[in-house]
């Protein structure tokens, strides 16, 4: 038995029907389900709460020793490229998060950019394991 | 002196030489290509290597009785094949595949994961053409899931339905996973206009360590609870996942997506390609396996691309329809792709993060597929 | 690497001849490349390095961390101080070399001879002290916020 016939004798179409549904269903309901994950995670956590790592440190940036970043054309498309990854982080930003979104964006040899930007010290140090951007 | 003459005739008898024909050696240069394809091309070498030698051991024509074959029972290669005929080795590597995803991109944008589920549509049209061409349903099931484009997905639905088709099965879901970078690009470019290439994507939201901790529990049971039958596979996904993003248990997920996930590929790759002996996988049945394969990739890829299109005309919030080809859950070789078309028009248009989200969706769908497959063949 | 090259990092400027020469006899140059994991954050930690050439990414569980640029720098310290399990994990920024020790038979020669040992670690103290005690407040950070989050 072959063609239509056969998939008629084998409930073919119902199958492959409520197949799709099913799958279909399922995604769709996680989705679902994600979307309302951060309104869930706002009512159990504390609203307000600050992280340590995302407090103003301005006032302790002043007092060290201002360290001119180097901007050349070596490192120009890179800046480019990492200072638009980084006004989406926010600062101070975590160094291996920066490495890993560069990574997933497809950007080309992020350890080794990322790097070139520290001893460039486009990206400097905060002293407290997080990182700040010096385009200038 | 006749009697030494006779034991070289003897021994003679029982070597390779004797025993090929041209099945054997037709197994044996496909296993070379498929190692070429692996070692020069770069070819998914994690898969292809083990396959390709697992070809060559398979097809050495060897004297029946000795327990040397795979499908003799006293074999050591017929005991390495039990984890792939009894499911064990497919749920396994999910578990390294879980402890190895990052869902994050999915959880940003939720939406993305329809595309995942609109490619499993490659996998019922793929079943419907199997039963058309005279496959029984439980063979069509097998093939149809090779749309899913997820090797372990493809050889436990197998074991489950159509043992016997597990080798040419794998051999296709691995080679046109392979073969992903130029399967998918001309059906992208056909289907989509170069404004719809052109579309960048919003920026995602960041996603809380507690998101990605509650994702893989909720997941696991709203998936199991709707598909029972995915069990194994979604299971071990979503543990594996918890195993990474949970951080207090990182010993357990560095194992899972190292030693786990390595020493099971060896084992899956050596013995599925040594499941392929000559006079088994050199059939009709084999040649439409293959052919529908391909049309299952074909079909899983347009799916997802018109379905990106179906949920753009819809929204005001664009999304780049190239997004939908991701859906073909041959992680991350399909994000790739789409990244890679997608700059071919715009190099600072970057879709490779956004693309893994309808990629890891497809995991979790194409799982989805088997399990209900399953159920209903069952 | 000769003994002499090997006298002149920093760890190991102290050191006599002979102190020198059983340093050496348990170090070999390990070539790392672009990305590559020195290694993981608790995992036992079996292996000290010196910078030789190329730069370093140390980072700890809660994103924060710190950058080595300079040949001599230490790593994989936790493999003389307690508890001998690795706080961060360590990544190649770039391609380099490292100066690598087994850290058992570093921590038995440490342990095995008091002036050696004094002079080893009063340098990785004096190097690195301000390193491990911010690592093990990472450690310590990092366990109430799992606490907090969970």
């Amino acid at each position: 038995m072959y063609g239509l016939e056969a998939i008629s004798y084998h409930n073919g179409w119902a199958i492959s029907i409520v197949g799709i549904l099913i799958v279909f269903t399922g995604l769709v309901t996680l989705s679902m389900v994600i979307r309302i994950f951060p309104k869930i995670i706002a009512i159990i956590e504390e609203n307000g709460k600050t992280k340590p790592h995302q407090k103003q440190i301005k006032s302790d940036n002043q007092e060290q020793k201002k360290v001119v970043p180097v901007i050349d054309d070596q490192n120009k498309e890179a800046v480019r490229q990492y200072q638009y990854l980084i006004s989406w982080m926010g600062e101070p930003f975590s160094l291996p998060r920066l490495i890993e979104l560069a990574e997933k964006r497809g950007l080309v040899r992020p350890y080794s950019t990322v790097s070139q930007l520290i001893q460039s010290s486009v990206i400097q140090p905060d002293g407290k394991g997080f990182f700040l951007w010096h385009p200038e | 002196m006749d009697d030494i003459l006779k034991l070289f005739a003897d021994f003679w008898s029982n070597t390779g030489f004797a025993m090929a024909d041209y099945r054997y050696i037709f197994m044996i240069v496909v296993g070379l290509i498929f190692i070429y394809l692996g070692i020069a091309k770069h070819y998914e070498p994690l898969l292809l290597v083990p396959i390709g030698f697992g070809i060559l051991m398979g097809n050495i024509p060897v004297f029946k009785g000795l327990g040397l074959a795979i499908y003799e029972d006293n074999s050591v290669l017929h005991y390495l094949y039990f984890g792939v005929t009894s499911g064990v080795y497919p749920p396994l590597i999910f578990l390294g595949i879980g402890a190895m995803t990052d869902f994050s991109t999915m959880l940003a944008r939720p939406t993305l994961m329809l595309l995942g589920a609109a490619a499993q549509m490659g996998v019922f049209i793929t079943f419907l053409g199997a039963l058309a061409l005279g496959f029984s349903p439980h063979d069509a099931a097998s093939i149809g899931i090779i749309g899913g484009a997820d090797g372990p997905t493809a050889i436990f639905l197998s074991a489950k339905l159509a043992p016997d088709l597990i080798g040419p099965i794998a051999i296709a879901a691995y080679s046109y996973m392979a073969l992903v970078p130029v399967i998918q690009p001309p059906i992208m470019k056909l289907l989509t206009t170069r404004e719809e290439r052109l579309i960048q994507m919003e920026e995602p939201r960041e996603v809380s360590k507690l998101e990605k901790i509650i994702f893989p529990i909720v997941g696991f049971l709203l998936c199991c609870f709707l598909a029972p039958a995915a069990l194994p596979l979604l299971g071990m996904l979503f543990f594996g996942n918890l195993l990474k993003e949970c951080v207090v248990a990182e010993r357990l997920a560095q194992t899972a997506r190292t030693s786990v996930i390595d020493a099971v590929t060896i084992l899956l790759g050596i013995t599925v390609g040594a499941s392929t002996q000559g006079d088994v996988f050199l059939t009709a049945s084999s040649v439409g396996i293959f052919i529908l394969g391909a049309a299952s990739f074909a079909v899983a890829t347009a799916s997802g691309l018109i379905f990106a299109k179906i949920i753009n005309f819809f929204s005001t919030v664009k999304i780049n329809p190239l997004l939908g080809a991701a859906g073909v859950s041959a992680v991350p070789d399909s994000a790739r792709v789409v990244q890679m078309v997608g700059q071919e028009e715009d190099p600072n248009n970057f879709l490779l993060m956004h693309a893994m989200a309808p990629n890891v969706s497809g995991v979790i769908g194409s799982a989805i597929a088997a399990g209900v497959l399953w159920s209903f063949m069952s | 690497m000769t003994v002499e090259e090997l006298q002149q990092l920093d760890v190991f400027k102290d050191l006599s001849s002979s102190e020198a020469a059983q340093i050496h006899a348990i170090s070999k140059i390990a070539r790392v490349n672009e990305g590559e994991t020195l290694f993981e954050m608790g995992n036992p930690a079996h292996t000290f390095c010196v910078v030789l050439s190329g730069d370093y990414m140390i980072y700890f569980g809660d994103g924060s961390a710190f950058t080595l640029h300079q040949r001599g720098d230490i790593t994989g310290w936790s493999t003389v101080v307690r508890p001998y399990q690795y706080t961060g994990t360590a990544v190649a920024l770039t391609s380099g070399e490292v100066l690598a020790f087994d850290g058992s038979e570093l921590l038995r020669l440490v342990q095995g001879d008091a002036a050696l040992g004094d002079k080893i670690m009063g340098k990785v103290y004096a190097n690195v002290g301000e390193r491990i005690t911010f690592a093990q407040s990472r450690i310590s950070e990092n366990e109430s916020c799992n606490t907090n989050d969970s």
